[in-house]
């Protein structure tokens, strides 16, 4: 899954990748493209994480608090100024986690059922900011429940905000018609993604097996 | 002028129960650790707590200090059992949690600082974030009306300090530093060095005095987000 985001990524452009499994991304950018990463609590152009905890700055972190470093040609700066680049519409993309994505593109990220604490985070900023987002998230929940909903049944972070989700089973991009199958992961059939998603899906004339 | 107090006591002498402080920090970084300990020692009561996430309201929950948390986390977002010691007080009433997304929580603060009293955003629009809210059209797009957030205090973390109060901050520790820094009746720094008027650059200034009111010498102490702790 990470491996297909990354093929999202396209020399030149400036990307958010939200908290926890789309930072996985991060390790999987080509080499031979220019991307610059944003981490909301305030860094542009940052890299890796730091898995060794001697070299660990705590004030050197991505925004999921991990140790990272800053790549020559960083910036730092707060968090006004961080979300002024991303509510400005000044990220090219942004990858975030969810829970349920609707048909309609609405998101569901950040509460689960039934509690008052939760964490919305950066979440609904950069889904209605970035100028694309694409969801990075297991096709079903643990229950085996189809996670892209006709309605969401969590609460929204955000609507129609979703472009195209990426989960371990396809590919699907939210066009005017619907949701679109494009790709299909290897050894999936359009008929196994179908069935484990709520609303129907239109498939692509152009479809094809995922490639990463 | 002499902002710099003697010690983590003296800085935070006069926050009484009831106050509204900000806390800065973000993550691992930034966090206003020392002067939260103190206020955690000083046993001072039913406060609101306004901040990025747990590891900035964790101290003020797990010791039954806060009345409210206001901030972008109000869940804990890598160790479930937190989430549930917050979401259990919450269910028995003891505690009132406000979740605000992240950059609304931080214009909502250079809002107060600012001397704006509320201002429009299309973010939230449709969701519980924009719930109950005025709202007005703008060039056909639906913003809703968020109110600038005030305080008794903010505690805040430096780097380097001077007695006037002006203050540079290590890469991200920028964070929520920065924007809370003026945005209380009476801002508390505590830094890692006090050094000479003159010392730091004009152009290396990340925070200016006018917004600090007291300075404080305290280690950095570092809190990751899975629990553990170093100096």
């Amino acid at each position: 899954m990470a491996l297909r985001v990354a093929k999202e990524l396209k020399d030149g452009m400036y990307v958010n990748l939200g908290f926890g499994l789309p930072t996985l991304t991060s390790l999987f950018i080509p080499e031979d493209i220019d991307i610059i990463l944003h981490a909301e609590n305030g860094m542009l152009r940052y890299a890796g994480v730091i898995d060794d905890e001697t070299q660990a700055d705590a004030d050197l972190i991505n925004a999921s608090g991990q140790p990272t470093s800053l790549l020559p040609g960083a910036a730092v700066f707060d968090l006004n100024e961080s979300f002024t680049m991303i509510r400005g519409g000044h990220l090219d993309l942004a990858v975030l986690g969810a829970y349920q994505v609707s048909e309609t593109g609405d998101l569901a990220n950040w509460q689960l059922q039934g509690y008052h604490v939760g964490g919305i985070g950066g979440a609904i900023e950069l889904a209605q900011g970035a100028k694309r987002v694409v969801v990075a998230m297991e096709h079903t929940d643990k229950n085996g429940k189809p996670r892209i909903v006709k309605q969401c049944s969590l609460p929204l972070t955000a609507r129609r905000c979703v472009n195209t989700i990426i989960t371990n089973l396809a590919y699907i991009e939210l066009e005017g018609a619907g949701l679109v199958l494009k790709e299909v992961a290897p050894g999936i059939t359009p008929e196994e993604v179908q069935a484990n998603t709520e609303p129907d899906l239109i498939i692509s004339e152009d479809l094809s097996e995922m490639e990463f | 002028m002499n902002k710099v107090v003697a010690n983590l006591a003296e800085a935070i002498r006069d926050i009484e129960d009831g106050a509204r402080i900000m806390v800065g920090g973000f993550a691992a970084s930034g966090g206003a650790n020392n002067l939260v300990q103190a206020l955690i020692e000083k046993g001072t009561k039913d406060l609101t707590i306004i901040c990025t996430g747990s590891p900035e309201w964790m101290p003020f929950v797990e010791n039954d200090r806060a009345k409210k948390v206001i901030s972008g986390f109000t869940s804990h977002s890598l160790r479930p059992e937190i989430t549930e010691v917050i979401e259990t007080k919450v269910r028995a009433g003891l505690l009132e949690v406000e979740t605000v997304p992240h950059g609304i929580l931080s214009e909502r603060i250079r809002a107060s600082k600012a001397g704006i009293p509320a201002f429009y955003t299309p973010i939230g629009v449709g969701t519980v974030f924009g719930e109950g809210k005025e709202t007005k059209l703008f060039d056909g797009e639906e913003c809703v009306l968020e109110r600038a957030i005030e305080a008794d205090f903010a505690l805040i973390r430096g780097h380097f300090g001077d007695r006037l109060g002006n203050l540079t901050c290590r890469f991200v520790a920028r964070n929520r530093n920065t924007e809370m820094a003026g945005a209380a009746t009476v801002t508390i720094a505590e830094v890692e060095e006090v050094v000479e008027v003159g010392d730091i650059d004009p152009e290396r200034v990340d925070i200016q005095g006018i917004y600090v009111q007291r300075v404080v010498k305290a280690p950095k102490i570092v809190k990751w987000l899975d629990g553990h702790e170093a100096v």
